[in-house]
């Protein structure tokens, strides 16, 4: 197929379905209702080393989770929930609204948290950090 | 004997592709069943895609000289019979099923194979989540049994053009089951929901292409189980959308192990070649492992250890 053909069917293709996406909306965000949601989505995913302690962010949309070998963060990635352990040490770098965790995982390299207490910041970053 | 034209069927397809995608969407939306789709998840899966089709037009030619070259070693010609063509593409999903089988056993192949399997959401997006870097893998070794018994190079890409082309709608949630007699044949969305499954007892099943009944003849078959729904996505999913990181992330991650200090030259080809979650320290798990740790779970449960 001519590339002056395929080219602009593929970039459509992908900005029409991207528009439709947008305006359907089909499926919302995740959020962590309550911590007892995401200690279960956290447990699921890591049945060898269950949640300790939950807190949820403020948007609900990150949960810190604490367990017996360390910590780690479960967050929504759109509709869906990711987890990890930090096996190596995160930075933590405060912004207005909160946290941004620099975890140095070529896989999640950069997850924002919305902590707009300041104690509540600092306490998390501790943790993290801490790893 | 003069070649016939085949046609460049996937690239013709893509219109299709979006059709299809369309009405998927569509449809979820009004059911409010048979499906999720997020935003950048799709967006990924689109970019991927293109990127797939980017990389055959940079790269095809690497496989193409490569079976052309082999076609002057050729033991017999077979012809461009619709037999021929028919048989072709039979054998070519049996192709098909091995390498699959060894995207998903051999961490090598599995680097350019994972990014089809990173998405947590399956919809007909999902299906178009291709690779960019299967050149790599030298999977094209495979299709060398075709071309040496006589099947012309151009009739065996389209072959596996048509069976890519299949593949796309049983990447699908809207589809419950097909028919009885379908499901016993061939691949179907219920069978391939199951190979895209994370869920331990899921993982490592169902490799077919086309035709399901290589699963059943290899022992890698695996059916749907309603009390069991499929979880999507990798063991250890993905914090990211940006298609480079979807798309290199195992690649990077097997060269860094490979490449760490202090290992024996049998632990470094192991990091290449050894299935996926292999480590020289034990410290991480291989599908085998999660399959055998999961049952443990589940036999320790009281309704199964016969308690209640």
């Amino acid at each position: 197929m001519p590339l002056g053909v395929l080219l602009p069917m593929v970039v459509l293709g992908i900005m029409g379905l991207a528009l439709l996406i947008r305006v359907l909306r089909p499926t919302p965000p995740l959020r962590f209702s309550s911590p007892e949601v995401a200690r279960n989505i956290w447990d699921r995913r890591n049945p060898d080393d269950p949640a300790c302690d939950v807190q949820l962010d403020a948007a609900e949309s990150a949960a810190l989770i604490t367990t017996r070998t360390g910590a780690g963060l479960l967050w929504s990635m759109g509709a869906d929930p990711v987890a990890r352990r930090f096996q190596s040490r995160c930075v933590c770098v405060e912004t207005r609204t909160g946290l941004v965790v620099k975890t140095g995982d070529f896989t999640a390299p950069k997850i924002r948290l919305v902590l707009p207490d300041r104690d509540v910041r600092r306490r998390w970053c501790q943790i993290l950090e801490g790893q | 004997m003069m070649t016939p034209h085949y046609p460049d069927v996937v690239n013709m397809a893509v219109p299709g592709f979006v059709a299809l995608i369309v009405i998927e969407l569509v449809w979820i939306k009004l059911k409010g069943r048979g499906g999720r789709y997020e935003l950048r998840d799709a967006l990924t899966s689109l970019l991927l895609g293109a990127g797939n089709v980017a990389a055959g037009i940079l790269l095809g030619f690497v496989t193409v000289t490569f079976l052309y070259t082999l076609w002057q070693y050729r033991l017999f010609d077979l012809g461009y019979s619709v037999w021929v063509l028919l048989l072709c593409f039979v054998l070519d999903d049996l192709r098909y099923y091995w390498v699959h089988r060894l995207g998903h056993r051999v961490r090598w192949v599995w680097a350019s194979h994972v990014n089809h399997h990173s998405s947590q959401h399956y919809n007909l997006t999902t299906a178009l989540r291709q690779t960019w870097t299967g050149t790599f893998t030298l999977m094209m070794l495979l299709r060398v049994p075709l071309v040496l018994l006589g099947f012309h190079p151009a009739m065996i890409l389209f072959s596996g053009g048509m069976n890519l082309i299949y593949q796309f709608w049983i990447h699908t949630e809207v589809i419950s089951r097909m028919p009885r007699w379908f499901e016993a044949v061939m691949n179907t969305p219920s069978h391939h929901r199951v190979h895209h499954g994370r869920n331990p007892r899921y993982l490592d099943s169902n490799y077919a292409g086309v035709f399901i009944v290589w699963d059943k003849l290899f022992g890698t078959f695996v059916p749907e189980d309603s009390a069991e729904p499929v979880e999507y996505g990798l063991v250890k999913n993905l914090g990211t959308f940006n298609p480079l990181r979807v798309a290199f992330h195992e690649w990077i991650g097997l060269f860094s192990d490979v490449l760490q200090p202090g290992l024996t030259l049998r632990q470094r080809l192991a990091y290449a070649l050894a299935p996926p979650g292999w480590s020289h320290d034990g410290s991480r798990m291989t599908s085998d492992m999660l399959k055998a740790c999961d049952g443990s779970l589940k036999a320790a449960e009281p309704q199964h250890a016969g308690g209640s």
